[in-house]
């Protein structure tokens, strides 16, 4: 019964770090009355920039990070109170049936994950690792004892932090955060369309039934990906039907690159896609050139700064290490050449056949450039489509290791990250099709 | 008239919602989950989770933990193409030993020497509990 409490009470931790008061929501989205999932979504990147830099500062033998974490617990916890009261006051304190229906969604799986503990294959060699090195009171220096010190720690310090702020401290409520991240970009992104609750939740339904398997949370880093990526995409959105054209820089912009940082220090490719989702954007006319130049560089400093810190720490810089070692220009027709692109090409096709989800958004954008043709979204995702195949070819040519066992153990894992950029995609085909009034037939 | 048909719609949205709750629910063995997070602990499920003797062994592991009083790290070689499950010993003590866990150790494949170094303490098909000889 403990441990059960011991869930839902999590839940509540997880939501209280992730608090953002009005304030925040305010300055960062220009959202002076935002709901408790609105407060989440911006909450949790700032929750993941936080830890970020205190992973920075944290020492071997120190407990300072974990005072800040327990003033900034409280400093939130005292926001909601005063929210709440706020509301109250104002006869204006009223049940979000969305929020309860994620609390209940995130109780479900959570049980479903405390009975399926099994930490995946890479997890266990290197994530948990990772995690290790912060749990046995190390810092980030010891990370390059780890294996695969090319890869970056954000997602294992996380998991660290989550399983020590529990209240029985087992390592798997440190990825019930993966959890909550997962459940939580769901929600947001089937809110960027208005529509009603009951059609929110249904939407919300078909995407956790497409996405959800418990396997997801078993350690490995591309769930965190995703959500940040499906938030990443739902900023952009917000951005670009804000106003048009975008001659200036505003604070939507810091939102957007707090996300782009946390991403870039989850995962070594997570940068590739950043870039995919870049190049994709600034082929949108109404952002203005200089826009576009401040942007680009930023995610240089990003990447720079992120450059700087592994030297610091003395991490490996090297790209999936040990993967292209042996790629060279002399030999480089026994990497490129067409048996190689055609069975490349086949494992796209059937392991994009068994992504459910990265089926719908490709069929809803072949729709939509066809009978939607007025709608700005097309271009960029049509682009960003392109660009993520070209690199999941790209980087299975290139590989060092034998290319089909490669493709058997990554590609059903990189097409699952990646279609965190197109998830957007189902409800703007939603949108379309009530536009059409399809529904209005049925 | 409007009112009841009101009523109608709110009735047949909320039997959808509790629906595709039951589906959810059914779907993750729910209730049978609760029931073994309730009546099962934590280490249990764990151990559960792989396999005693193959892959990560971690159910040899916990068996040596628990029926050696192990309170300290040892040494683990798994001969398997599997993860090392050293990590299950995290949480201990670092100590200098002259024990050793093999995993997946086959007498067939792997070399013999290996093994004639030590003299075994426990064995359960390919996983042995060793003390240097």
């Amino acid at each position: 019964m403990i441990e059960i409490i011991s869930i839902l009470i999590h839940f509540f931790i997880i939501m209280i770090f992730c608090y953002a008061p009005t304030s925040i929501c305010l300055l960062l989205k220009n959202n002076n009355n935002p709901d408790i999932l609105n407060r989440l979504e911006i909450g949790i990147v700032l929750n993941l920039f936080i830890l970020l830099v205190l992973s920075f500062i944290l020492r071997s033998g120190s407990n300072i990070i974990y005072y800040i974490l327990i003033i900034i617990f409280f400093n939130n916890f005292l926001f909601l109170l005063m929210d709440m009261f706020k509301k109250y006051k104002n006869k204006n304190l009223r049940i979000n049936y969305i929020f309860v229906f994620l609390i209940l969604l995130f109780f479900i799986f959570a049980i479903d994950l405390a009975n399926n503990l099994r930490i995946g294959w890479d997890a266990q060699n290197y994530w948990l690792a990772k995690k290790l090195v912060f749990t046995n009171g190390g810092d980030f220096f010891d990370l390059k004892n780890t294996p695969r010190d090319d890869y970056p720690y954000l997602g294992s310090f996380v998991w660290h932090i989550y399983s020590k702020f529990s209240l029985l401290g087992y390592e798997y409520f440190g990825r019930l955060f993966y959890l909550f991240l997962f459940l939580l970009s769901i929600f947001s992104i089937a809110s960027i369309i208005k529509i009603k609750t009951f059609e929110k939740i249904i939407l919300i339904f078909i995407l956790v039934f497409l996405i959800y398997k418990v396997e997801l949370f078993n350690g490995y880093q591309e769930i965190l990906n995703f959500s940040l990526l499906i938030l990443l995409t739902k900023i952009f959105y917000e951005i670009l039907t804000e106003k048009l054209p975008i001659k200036k820089f505003n604070n939507k912009f810091i939102y957007l690159f707090i996300l782009i940082n946390s991403i870039i220090w989850i995962k070594s490719e997570s940068t590739v896609l950043i870039m995919i989702f870049l190049l994709s954007i600034f082929l949108i006319k109404e952002i203005n050139f200089k826009i576009k130049i401040l942007m680009t560089l930023v995610f240089i400093f990003l990447i720079l700064n992120k450059f700087y810190i592994f030297s610091f720490i003395d991490l490996s810089h090297e790209i999936q290490k040990g993967n292209y070692e042996y790629f060279q220009i002399s030999n480089f027709f026994d990497f490129v050449n067409f048996s190689r692109v055609i069975l490349i090409t086949k494992y796209i096709f059937f392991y994009s056949l068994d992504n459910v989800v990265f089926l719908i958004t490709m069929i809803s954008l072949f729709i939509m450039k066809k009978y939607d043709k007025g709608n700005k979204f097309i271009l960029p995702f049509s682009s960003m489509f392109i660009l993520g195949l070209s690199f999941f070819i790209l980087a299975f040519l290139l590989t060092s290791f034998p290319l089909k066992w490669v493709l058997w153990l990554a590609m059903d894992r990189i097409i699952f990250e990646t279609s965190g950029m197109y998830i957007i995609l189902v409800p703007l085909f939603y949108d379309f099709l009530k536009r059409k009034k399809i529904f209005n037939n049925i | 008239m409007t009112m009841s048909k009101n009523k109608q719609k709110n009735i047949f949205k909320t039997i959808i919602i509790i629906t595709l709750f039951l589906i959810t629910i059914k779907q993750t063995d729910f209730f049978k989950k609760t029931y073994f997070t309730l009546t099962r602990s934590y280490d249990y499920r764990l151990v559960n989770s792989y396999e005693f003797c193959g892959k990560e062994s971690i159910g040899f592991l916990d068996y040596i933990k628990t029926n050696f009083n192990i309170n300290y790290k040892l040494p683990i070689i798994n001969y398997a193409d599997s993860p090392n499950s050293s990590w299950y010993f995290d949480n201990l003590k670092k100590k200098n030993t002259n024990k050793i866990i093999f995993l997946n150790y086959n007498k067939n494949t792997n070399s013999s020497k290996d093994l004639e170094a030590y003299k075994i303490i426990y064995k359960h098909n390919d996983c042995y509990y060793l003390e240097k000889k």
